[in-house]
């Protein structure tokens, strides 16, 4: 949890109090950011890939929904995984909002709610 | 009693696998096991686990499948608690399970088939 | 990336362990108790525990559910609904029960419920109100004193990190086949590690797969989004298509006689002749929309929905089932569920089942105790303690030592109280939660050695005193259980006897330690420096 957990790579803002805080609590911050991208982030990934497979996979509707909340948390798991695994906080912020906002763009699609 | 087989093939499964290991080998039989012994061991070992696992699922195919996961588990609980606290009796404990393995093959050959 | 890969997965597996540990114990605890819930219950009520084994229980049933309706039919012919439990293996009592009319605000109605002695037909001395085993069972996903929602995603968001915790712990114990049956005695922490890793390997199936399929029983709740997806009507469209039902007989009106129960039993034996059935429910008896709905045991199949047929009341024609043949999801659905249950399970693999539970135990009171012998370690000398410190060494006392307390609590109230208090049951855990709270107490004064010392003793007393206690307060004791050959209530006295015992072992090992560190002249000297 080392280098590329800062959080503040822009530069220096207005309100320095507010920097001054950043600065102490820099790992604090982005242990925090960490574990809330992991389990909110990694729910919101679970929920939409799950409802995305449940239209896709070609089996009776009872069949779908057994299937893809069977294989729900195996996805979530891996997801907490993945929060941790890579080095750059950015990189799991960015990779984890666009994987869900295009699942969601591609479900709603699927279910003509666009 | 015929439970037994599965169970036993499964204690001399982890028992064998044990054994291969360096540091096992050493406090049963005080000399390292070359590299035809590890590989002797292993063999039965890997044979040995995957018969019980083909016994188990064979006989209850679901439920068996449960019975070989609780079977490894506790084979592992006592290959290791010999090994861990009672080095001294593992001589004795090796002997043990190949008389009850003898003894459940031949309940299984009277009996199960 | 290797390297950095495996350092934070330590770190992730010591946080996540970290945050939930004691919650997790708790639910392993009361989870692993559970297992054996029948034989709980069984104990804590004494009116059933000289009922016989019956000799053909299968062969009986029909004649039970026909005087059972019988029964009800001249008792409530129209309650809302009547239910018939028919004695198991392991539940020996017949009950033929019925709706009473719900009240105002009433979530469900209660049932007005006759126990009977299926080998006499005669209704057994009335039962005391207590939870039994379920106290157990509910008290590990459901918790207590909170609501249940919260509760239940409290202990989907544990079982979680649980999960994260093997996956992480997995990955960092590389040597996982090299280091498997390595213990170092009288080390420390190192020796604490030791056996967290050997009671994490060894059982390490049972653990990935209870935790998984845990979070699979309560999946609905925090997953709805697949059934709401594909069905207009949300995840009430899917209950409705996953079990069966007859929507169409309960829209009819009227009032209609129920058919006899012989040509429905008929129906049911045809289609399944080695039926072992485990209860009979009837909605709306007596009118144009009854339905009779006959549910078996699934055996030793990987089920967890018994298998049921629903039948008419007025005319007695099948109307809806379970499916004969599982299709691939609903079996691995239906599998993953019945795992964790274990309802399936007969004596040896419960048994077997009950020793992962406890490795689960051991696991995780030897990663807490193990992280405050390392905070400890790594404090510099002659500090005083943080509050981090001190609040995991706290909590280690009040959960490790408190639990078992208060399980022994629980079942001297059970012993102990009136049998016509009000509010018993509420009482027993009452007593529980009581305990359990004076050990925190304690624990937050004061944590040292003497505290876990004291703790292990006081443990030992209250696990010898509940047999005791037993035998004083019932007509039955541990030598009477062994010659009537009642094995589950011997085994029971048995288990809290070893028990005991080993609180002693630990009372002992605990009070040398102790006396080895009493303070001689030159120690106190270094100390003062």
């Amino acid at each position: 949890m080392q280098a590329s957990n800062r959080l503040l790579d822009f530069p220096k803002p207005a309100f320095s109090m507010l920097w001054q805080f950043m600065q102490r609590f820099n790992y604090e911050l982005a242990v925090l950011s960490r574990f809330f991208v992991a389990i909110v982030g990694g729910y919101f990934f679970t929920a939409v890939s799950v409802s995305l497979l449940s239209v896709m996979v070609p089996v009776s509707k009872v069949d779908a929904v057994l299937l893809s909340v069977s294989a729900s948390i195996l996805i979530y798991a891996l997801v907490f995984i993945y929060s941790f695994y890579l080095q750059s906080l950015k990189t799991v912020w960015i990779s984890i909002l666009l994987s869900v906002a295009a699942q969601f763009l591609l479900l709603s699609l699927m279910k003509g709610w666009l | 009693m015929i439970a037994l087989l599965p169970f036993s093939l499964c204690l001399l499964a982890f028992n064998c696998f044990a054994l291969a290991k360096f540091n096992h080998f050493k406090d049963v039989f005080n000399k390292r096991p070359t590299q035809q012994q590890r590989l002797v061991l292993l063999s039965i070992a890997w044979i040995s686990i995957l018969l019980s696992l083909l016994l188990c699922v064979n006989e209850l195919q679901g439920y068996g499948g449960l019975q070989f996961c609780g079977y490894m588990t506790l084979s592992a609980l006592i290959v290791m608690i010999f090994y861990s606290f009672l080095v001294r009796l593992t001589k004795l404990f090796n002997l043990l399970i190949l008389v009850i393995l003898a003894m459940s093959t031949l309940f299984f050959g009277l009996n199960g088939l | 990336m290797k390297g950095s890969f495996f350092r934070s997965m330590t770190w992730l597996h010591t946080w996540v362990g970290l945050l939930v540990c004691w919650l997790l114990y708790l639910i392993f605890f009361a989870g692993t108790i559970s297992f054996f819930r029948d034989e709980v219950s069984l104990w804590n009520q004494p009116s059933i525990h000289n009922i016989e084994q019956q000799t053909d229980r299968i062969g009986a049933q029909k004649r039970q559910i026909i005087s059972g309706v019988d029964y009800l039919n001249t008792q409530a012919p129209n309650a809302p609904n009547w239910r018939i439990t028919l004695p198991e293996e392991r539940v020996p009592y017949l009950t033929y029960g019925y709706a009473k009319p719900k009240e105002p605000g009433q979530r469900r109605a209660s049932f007005e419920n006759t126990r009977i002695d299926p080998n006499t037909m005669q209704p057994l001395a009335p039962f005391v109100d207590t939870r039994g085993g379920n106290f157990f069972y509910r008290l590990h996903f459901d918790l207590h004193y909170i609501d249940v929602k919260t509760a239940r995603w409290i202990v989907c968001f544990a079982s979680l990190f649980m999960l994260i915790a093997l996956i992480s712990g997995i990955v960092i114990h590389k040597r996982i086949f090299k280091d498997m049956f390595v213990f170092r005695a009288n080390k420390g922490s190192r020796s604490w590690l030791d056996v967290h890793n050997l009671s994490s390997v060894f059982a390490l199936p049972f653990h990935l797969m209870i935790t998984y399929t845990g979070i699979i029983t309560l999946i609905f709740m925090i997953f709805p989004y697949p059934a709401q997806t594909v069905y207009e009507n949300g995840i009430r469209g899917f209950f409705n298509d996953v079990s069966p039902s007859s929507p169409v007989t309960e829209s009819l009106q009227g009032t209609a006689p129920l058919v006899p129960i012989n040509t429905v039993l008929d129906q049911v034996y045809t289609k399944w002749p080695e039926a072992d059935i485990t209860r009979v429910i009837i909605n709306n008896p007596n009118k144009a929309a009854a339905t009779i709905m006959v549910l078996v045991s699934p055996g030793k199949t990987l089920r967890d929905q018994s298998p049921r047929l629903i039948f008419s009341g007025a005319s007695g024609e099948l109307v809806a089932q379970t499916d004969d043949e599982l299709t691939g999801s609903k079996a691995l659905y239906e599998s993953l569920n019945s795992m964790h249950t274990g309802r399936l399970a007969e004596s040896l693999l419960r048994v077997l089942y009950f020793l992962g539970g406890i490795a689960g135990c051991i696991m995780i009171a030897t990663g807490c105790i193990m992280w405050a012998k390392r905070l400890r370690e790594r404090m510099k000398k002659n500090t005083q303690p943080s509050w981090g410190l001190k609040l995991v060494e706290g909590l280690n006392l009040g959960t490790l030592m408190g639990l078992p307390l208060a399980t022994s609590a629980f079942f001297l109230a059970n012993r102990l109280l009136g049998k016509q208090v009000d509010e018993r049951a509420d009482k027993e855990i009452l007593a529980f939660f009581l305990t359990w709270l004076c050990v925190f107490i304690i624990a937050f004064v004061k944590r040292d050695k003497l505290q876990w010392c004291v703790m292990a003793a006081i443990n030992s007393i209250a696990c010898f005193s509940v047999p005791l206690v037993n035998a004083i307060t019932t007509d039955g004791n541990i030598f009477s259980y062994l010659r009537n050959e009642q094995w589950a209530l011997f085994m029971f006295d048995s288990l809290f006897l070893a028990i005991g015992l080993l609180f002693l072992l630990q009372t002992e090992k605990l009070r040398t330690a102790l006396q080895a560190k009493k303070p001689t002249p030159i120690n106190t000297q270094e100390q003062k420096v």
